[in-house]
């Protein structure tokens, strides 16, 4: 327990990072947004909100090029490094879904902060229960940056060339895919059971894409060389 | 005392020497407590274990001897046999040098130590 | 002996066609200040990062404390590499990068590390990225000493530190080696301003082991000789002559032999004079052609 603590704080050092950083961008979005809406005087409904979910994905990408290689440098562990980043952004996730939960609470209780702008609090996203939006919120943003995390591990130990593979295998299944449903008629009862199903279900069918990249991650990491 | 060492022979043996000099000059009288290895170690930055491998040289050769939780100190007796070994090494690196360029020369034994005695007088 | 620090046998690591380690066997013993010298790009930086468990060797069989170093933490949290120019995460202060390691290394001395913050006038609050080369090299070396891991390595720790701050570097160096001895390996090509405080040399030149001995042994090692080419060549024949000289019709050679007093009574004879060759010289002799075994032929 000592060593991954040992990574946590060798994480959580980095302040900027972790904090003031994604606190600087989703603050500033919802200022512009906010100053939008006290000029226009319209009901708002911003796409800002999905600035932090955008930053968990670069944060993934770029937390093993910056710690990675000094880790082991170190004396770290591979395995501790990997437990100790998944763990800190598990935390991450879970304190930024409880900040834009109170926010989106803040959000309703001004009145939708007195100009009609819907950023933290928004249809299909933030509907159900409130355990709902915790797990749905919490589940994004860990998918994020465990995609950006594989994304680093990928590079880390393939280089481009690996990453360029990868993106040519990702648009080679999805182009298949896509046509695939569309010569077999799928669009149909694919688009109906999008309609059905609420932001939380699908959340949840993140999961099993959550755990492939943490497997993938941990694979590549063990044989990653400094 | 500066002690510039010569990166070309074995330090040990160089600090072996520097103590011999210092036994000899009187700078270490006997019964004294030599620097410990640590020390000259921090002097010389030099390794300790070298340093130490330079004065177990003379422990062995009896010209120091070890104190149970003190140290090293000078042997009663060390700077006579000292001497008498220089004595013997300056016979062979002086004297014996001295002759053969005295033969190059032709300088004969008697016309040696006339010179001898010309340059003690200076 | 089976209480090594390190143990390597047969180690190789290739990339493809380029092998950059080529079948080394080594051993370093505990508390002795080794020295792991080389050209650049010899192997040494190589070996040393498999040693760490940062590289995978190709073959080859390798234990550190007795066991292989790769995800081990009893032999991992032993080890301290400080390797030059290693980056540090990009908003990392001094201070971060200090109490860091004090809780990664379980020997860590926070008051020497303190006092040795004070030697270096290193400012605390500053970004690792912002420092000069020779502050960034003092951070790594503040780290490894106050580490007090059993085994240290330390390669080539000094760029940009002026002569002074290596003086100081070598300095507590010894100092702190008297007090808490342990294993240190110096991996650096200023042989000169470190041979004195090694104990134990090794030689790496194109991946393979040129050289393994104890440094004491290396001193007066090898000597020059020199005069007219023809008496030179003369009396090198039959020696293992590691340098040649031309110069006009005059010679100096390097040989890679103790000077014995029959040795020395022919050069004399033969007009020839001789010089011991330093520890620096002997390497980089070394290094800069192989070894010949005959005297007396030419190039």
């Amino acid at each position: 327990m000592n060593r991954i603590a040992n990574v946590l704080k060798l994480l959580i050092r980095d302040k900027h990072a972790w904090m003031t950083v994604p606190a600087g961008i989703l603050g500033s979005s919802f200022i512009v947004n906010l100053i939008i809406g006290f000029g226009s005087g319209v009901e708002i409904y911003t796409g800002g909100l999905s600035s932090i979910f955008i930053y968990m994905l670069v944060l993934g990408i770029i937390v093993l090029p910056q710690t990675f290689p000094f880790a082991v440098s170190f004396s770290i562990r591979r395995t501790d490094y990997y437990i100790g980043t998944v763990l800190n952004a598990i935390l991450s996730s879970v304190i930024v879904t409880l900040i834009l939960m109170i926010l989106a609470g803040i959000e309703e209780a001004t009145n939708f902060w007195g100009v009609q702008l819907h950023f933290f609090k928004l249809p299909f996203l933030t509907d159900g229960n409130l355990a709902e939006v915790f797990l749905t919120e919490f589940i994004l943003l860990l998918t994020m940056f465990m995609g950006g995390f594989m994304i680093g591990s990928i590079f880390r130990k393939f280089r481009a060339i690996g990453l360029f593979i990868t993106s040519l295998a990702g648009m080679i299944v999805t182009t298949l895919l896509v046509v695939l449903s569309t010569l077999n008629n799928w669009w149909e009862p694919i688009l109906n059971w999008l309609k059905d199903t609420t932001a939380f279900e699908l959340s949840l069918w993140l999961l099993p894409f959550v755990a492939c990249f943490a497997i993938i991650s941990f694979l590549l990491i063990r044989r990653s060389t400094v | 005392m500066t002690l510039i060492i010569d990166d070309s022979r074995p330090i040990f043996v160089q600090i072996a020497e520097r103590i011999e000099d210092d036994i000899i000059q009187g700078r270490l009288p006997e019964e004294t407590q030599v620097p410990s290895k640590n020390e000259f170690a921090s002097f010389y930055q030099i390794n300790p274990a070298t340093a130490a491998k330079g004065v177990n040289l003379l422990v062995d050769e009896g010209i120091l001897y070890k104190k149970r939780g003190i140290g090293m100190f000078v042997a009663t007796g060390a700077r006579a046999v000292l001497v008498e070994k220089r004595k013997e090494q300056f016979f062979e690196q002086y004297v014996v040098t001295m002759l053969r360029e005295a033969e190059k020369l032709g300088i004969s034994a008697d016309q040696l130590s006339d010179m001898i005695r010309r340059g003690d007088a200076k | 002996m089976m209480n090594n620090v390190v143990e390597v046998k047969n180690l190789t690591k290739s990339y493809g066609k380029v092998t950059a380690v080529n079948n080394v066997t080594f051993s370093l013993e505990p508390n002795k200040i080794y020295g792991l010298l080389g050209r650049n790009g010899a192997g040494k930086t190589t070996i040393m990062h498999m040693i760490t468990a940062q590289l995978f060797a190709t073959s080859g069989e390798l234990k550190v404390f007795g066991e292989a170093p790769y995800e081990n933490e009893r032999v991992l949290s032993q080890v301290c590499f400080i390797k030059e120019s290693l980056k540090y995460p990009d908003n990392y202060m001094v201070k971060d990068v200090l109490e860091l390691s004090a809780s990664l290394f379980p020997n860590w001395d926070k008051e020497y590390a303190n006092a040795l913050v004070q030697d270096f006038q290193l400012p605390l609050k500053r970004r690792m990225k912002k420092l000069s080369r020779g502050m960034h090299s003092s951070v790594g070396i503040i780290v490894g000493l106050a580490s007090r891991a059993p085994l240290t390595i330390f390669d080539e720790p000094y760029l940009g530190l002026d002569a002074v701050a290596r003086a100081m570097f070598y300095d507590r160096l010894i100092e702190d080696y008297s007090e808490y001895p342990r294993t240190i390996v110096l991996s650096t090509h200023l042989i000169d301003e470190v041979s004195r405080m090694l104990e134990h040399i090794i030689v790496i030149d194109g991946g393979k082991i040129l050289i393994n001995e104890d440094a004491d042994e290396l001193r007066g090692a090898a000597y020059s000789v020199a005069g007219t080419a023809n008496a030179v060549e003369s009396f090198i024949a039959g020696k293992k002559v590691i340098s040649r000289e031309p110069f006009g019709g005059l010679l100096t050679a390097g040989v890679f032999e103790r000077l014995t007093e029959t040795d020395r009574k022919r050069l004399e004879s033969l007009g020839l004079q001789t010089a011991a060759i330093s520890l620096q010289q002997l390497i980089v002799q070394l290094t800069n052609k192989k070894l010949e075994t005959k005297g007396g032929s030419r190039p």
